[in-house]
């Protein structure tokens, strides 16, 4: 690629952002809107309590903060917007400010994915098909975020002092502004403390880098919480952050482990009882108590994640090493996203994104892995994206995304070292595609609606398990050549 | 350098366009909830409403279920049938409201609109795309330098917002026509007649390029040894393009009135010199005082006076092919007619400018910066009319971007140094088009027009761009009969004498300018 192509691309890609202005906005576009008026129009201690708006502020201070900055801005474009208001409000000014502050986030991601990657996989980073989809279409601050983990994660990877505990206090920002990033924190916590602290030559010397990371840490938090603590609204804001009545699984199942296991559940039921209990709940289920399999708690999912994050973790408490931090976030990431707690589609982007920033690795084994994982992951977690954008209008545009990218990311890993079962895998989408769009909505609606959300979330569900085994694998060997590099 | 770009970098490149075509598609249309006229989005649903509902007989005659008063069918009979294919098939994807008769008019549901804008781009990839990528791999060497030319010809600004923006179906009848002079260039002279009467049976404007795949066809079969051949050749050609007709005129055969009826309807004369505010000579010399030639004169003089125009400026362009034909003449020369007859002809519309523009695409590989010159003064006139249809950011997004990709793609054909084959009076001259382009847009985002001249921002954008076409036909002319001293002789009954992919490799040879 020239220099050319690779400016085109990323000017096409602001392009594109900005000619999404008058795209569908789901309901997130009101709930950004109306933590704007929130954090605006009332004092701090009435943030996590208001109940004007069904959606209530439930991401945590520094993000409420965040809004309440935007909202400075707001009245250049239209005051009305920062009105308290039960009904939502989209005038197009509004959408137009909203719109580009996501635009304007996103020079975050433009940051932190140009410290890790570069060429080919910075374009793959921030031009990724998901995130314009989520971010630029739907609407949320993905590409903020995620640039600050990004950012996080390639400041580990220098593994210089300072870095490090510059990478301590931008995690726990994170981590105060979308607590969704939790699912790094033991990662990041392993990492630091057995490269920053335990490889300190004195033992006085690793004191004093653990009190200063404790500094670092309870710093920031204290900056997020203690305004409201000194309001007595800690045991609020915890509940709103933690809302564990809302249940195992999202409306749309995400492509997760529990997508298999609620279908063999209400499969087993449906045996067992030969009558209708799939039109009860599958695909659109609200409650997920399991009918026949045991029911899974948010303990046991924080226990299964950390179950299935363990290899990793002890590998990099035995040898914590930089040039794998990347590679074990991806892990990380998708343990997270196959056995967290009510996970949404969205949450697949974190670990997308953090892979498709690690550089194609030089070694021909771990380069194979890389792209398979690269394509598999990207694909399956891009096409479980899709139910998102259910208005005809985007039909074509979320499909020739997907394609592009798929097109562009197989074209930057040639030749792809694919296996037969990838492959077969890979072309499933195409008929899968065909039965979602065109069978079902033509043929068999509106008898078994549920069927293409049920059918999206199997399939993908089973990408991004394969995902997993190779997640580890790449791990595996950037942690060992590391290893061997330095032996 | 020298390898072929990845097909998945071709597929990636057209995804994006796809996506791009999809991104305007969400911004206005022609005629968007204005009521009682509406406007092309309209038009064209309602033929598909007409099409699908009458039998052919109706379908240009004035009837209680045909109001022809309201957007009566005025394109040849390929249109109508391309109609009654998508008003089809909107009933086969289950929007029969889309189609339905007389309740049908003005329906604007979201669905409907995502149909109609997805019949536009399945056309534009079935038609446009395969033949864009075609010419990429055989007019351009080399992986970036295809790559580029293909992003230049499915990222052209001005075919996305009229066809995927304004609403309209251009890209099958422009699709068919570079389909046609591919396949001139390729040395297959029967398809491309084919495929041109097919262009000219979907939009009558195909006539525009006429002369030029005319005189090429024309010179190859006079180039034969003997007068038996040429004779063979020209019956080959005639029987070709008669048969096309015939097959798409099939339910007009008929009787005479009705092929009159037809005719008339694309042909209307009864309307006037021009319409709107177009960037050819005739709205632009009514600027002039004393010079009003709608009202100076009658309509039958003023169409003799437009027809002689229009002959004088294809003659020198057409003369130049016949004498000595070649590939890159063949293409300079279409180009050449399409402007002449934009500039010159009787009942232009401003949306014409897309013909000259389609030939002159095959030219970016070569000069990338100077299309998109020619590119950016065409959807610079096409501005009033996208503004109406709610385009203007679709327009400055893509325009900017164009602009940038031909500046990149320039600079990496040349090195470091852009311009370095530009004279300074060619830099000088860019400079002060682009110049005075932002200027115009500036003074329309923020002076109101005076009272008396309430159309004086349309005016001066037709007018500078006008200046732009008139330069670019003569420079056209000028390279044409440069480019008749040096280049090989072709006519497209020369089977092509290199590989596939090498046919017109105009880098390599051919130093226009």
């Amino acid at each position: 690629m020239g220099t050319a192509s690779a400016h085109l691309q990323l000017l096409a890609g602001s392009a594109l952002k900005l000619l999404l202005l008058p795209a569908y906005h789901s309901t997130d576009f009101e709930v950004h809107r109306h933590w704007m008026a929130l954090t605006s129009s009332l004092p701090l201690s009435h943030w996590y309590t208001d109940t004007t708006s069904e959606w209530t502020l439930d991401y945590p201070p520094f993000f409420a903060y965040f809004e309440r900055c935007l909202a400075l801005l707001a009245p250049l474009f239209d005051a009305e917007m920062l009105t308290l208001s039960p009904t939502p409000y989209a005038s197009p000014p509004t959408v137009l400010y909203q719109r580009l502050t996501v635009i304007f986030a996103d020079i975050a991601l433009l940051v932190g994915a140009s410290r890790l990657a570069s060429g080919t996989s910075l374009r793959l980073t921030v031009l990724n098909a998901g995130l314009l989809l989520v971010d630029h279409v739907h609407f949320q601050y993905n590409g903020l975020l995620v640039g600050l983990l990004l950012l996080v994660l390639a400041k580990l990877r220098r593994g210089e002092g300072g870095g490090e505990v510059c990478a301590a206090a931008i995690f726990a920002s994170l981590l105060q502004l979308k607590h969704l990033f939790l699912f790094a924190a033991p990662l990041v916590f392993v990492q630091l403390l057995r490269h920053h602290v335990m490889r300190a030559p004195r033992p006085a010397l690793a004191l004093r880098r653990l009190a200063g990371l404790g500094a670092v840490v309870v710093g920031v938090f204290g900056a997020s919480l203690a305004p409201f603590a000194a309001v007595g609204q800690l045991p609020q804001l915890a509940r709103r952050l933690f809302p564990f009545g809302r249940g195992l699984m999202h409306a749309y199942w995400a492509a997760n482990a529990y997508a298999l296991y609620a279908t063999a559940d209400k499969a087993m039921a449906a045996a067992g009882r030969a009558t209708g209990a799939w039109s009860v709940a599958a695909g659109q289920a609200v409650g997920t108590a399991g009918l026949v399999l045991p029911d899974i708690r948010a303990p046991h999912c924080a226990f299964l994640v950390l179950l299935l994050q363990a290899p990793v973790l002890v590998g990099t408490w035995r040898r914590p090493r930089p040039e794998a931090i990347a590679p074990a976030a991806v892990y990380c990431g998708l343990a997270a996203f196959l056995c967290g707690y009510h996970v949404h589609e969205k949450a697949i982007l974190p670990p997308l994104l953090v892979l498709s920033a690690i550089s194609p690795p030089a070694d021909p084994t771990a380069r194979g892995v890389h792209a398979r994982l690269l394509l598999l992951l990207s694909t399956a977690g891009h096409y479980a994206l899709l139910p998102l954008l259910h208005q005809p209008a985007e039909y074509t545009l979320s499909r020739a995304l997907l394609l592009a990218y798929f097109a562009a990311a197989w074209a930057a890993l040639t030749p792809p070292s694919l296996r037969w079962h990838d492959r077969l895998y890979l072309a499933g989408f195409v008929p899968l595609e065909l039965f979602v769009s065109f069978v079902h909505p033509l043929l068999l609606s509106p008898r078994l609606p549920f069927l293409p959300l049920l059918a999206t979330s199997l399939y993908c569900s089973l990408g991004v398990h394969m995902s997993m085994l190779l997640a580890y694998r790449l791990w595996a060997h950037s942690s060992n050549s590391a290893n061997r590099q330095e032996d | 350098m020298g390898e072929e770009p990845s097909s998945w970098e071709m597929l990636a490149a057209m995804a994006v366009a796809v996506v791009f075509r999809a991104c305007v598609g969400l911004h206005g249309y022609s005629g968007e909830g204005a009521p009682p006229m509406y406007g092309d989005f309209e038009a064209q649903r309602h033929w598909m409403e007409v099409t699908v509902n009458l039998p052919p007989s109706g379908w240009y005659v004035h009837s209680a279920d045909n109001d022809m008063q309201y957007w009566g069918l005025d394109y040849p009979p390929l249109s109508a049938h391309f109609s009654w294919l998508v008003g089809q098939s909107a009933r086969l994807f289950s929007h029969p409201q889309l189609v339905e008769l007389h309740r049908s008019r003005g329906i604007e549901t979201m669905a409907t609109r995502a149909f109609m804008r997805n019949s536009v781009i399945v056309s534009d990839v079935v038609f446009f795309f395969p033949v864009a990528l075609l010419c990429a791999r055989a007019c351009s060497r080399g992986r970036h330098r295809q790559l580029g030319f293909l992003v230049q010809l499915l990222g052209l600004p001005a075919f996305m917002l009229i066809d995927h923006g304004h609403f309209q179906y251009n890209c099958v009848s422009l699709g068919l026509t570079l389909w046609a002079m591919y396949f001139c260039l390729i040395g297959w002279p029967v398809a491309a007649s084919v495929a041109f009467s097919l262009a000219l049976n979907f939009k009558q404007m195909s006539l525009y390029l006429a002369p030029g795949l005319f005189c090429y066809l024309l010179a190859g079969c006079l180039r034969a040894a003997t007068f038996r051949a040429r004779a063979a050749n020209v019956a080959k050609l005639g029987t070709a393009v008669i048969a096309t007709f015939v097959v798409c005129w099939l339910p007009f055969l008929g009787d005479m009135s009705s092929m009159l009826t037809v005719l008339r309807r694309v042909f209307p004369i009864e309307r006037h010199l021009f319409e709107d505010k177009v960037a050819n000579i005739w709205c632009t010399l009514s600027l002039l005082p004393g010079l009003k030639l709608k009202t100076m004169m009658p309509i039958p003089s003023l169409v003799r006076m437009t027809l002689l125009a229009t002959l004088g400026a294809i003659l020198p362009p057409c003369a130049l092919l016949l004498r000595r034909p070649s590939r890159l003449g063949f293409v300079l020369c279409t180009t050449a007619c399409g402007l002449a007859f934009f500039l010159c002809s009787y009942q232009v519309h401003e949306k014409h400018i897309l013909l000259p523009l389609l030939p002159a695409s095959l030219l970016a590989s070569r000069h990338p910066l100077l299309f998109c010159w020619l590119s950016t003064a065409a959807s610079f006139s096409l501005f009033p009319l996208l503004k109406r249809d709610g385009q203007a950011l679709p327009y400055f997004l893509l325009q900017l971007s164009y602009l940038w990709a031909g500046f990149q793609l320039q600079r990496e054909l040349d090195g470091r140094s852009i311009y370095k084959e530009w004279t300074l009076l060619g830099r000088c001259g860019l400079v002060t088009s682009l110049a005075a382009m932002l200027a115009l847009h500036l003074a329309e985002a923020t002076l109101p027009p005076p009272e008396r001249y309430p159309d004086l921002h349309a005016v001066a954008f037709a007018a500078w761009a006008c200046a732009h076409f008139v330069c670019a036909y003569f420079g056209i002319l000028y390279c044409q009969w440069r480019v008749s001293l040096v280049e090989q002789s072709h006519t497209p009954f020369d089977a092509s004498d290199k590989g596939a992919h090498s046919l017109f490799w105009w880098d390599t040879h051919a130093k226009v300018h």
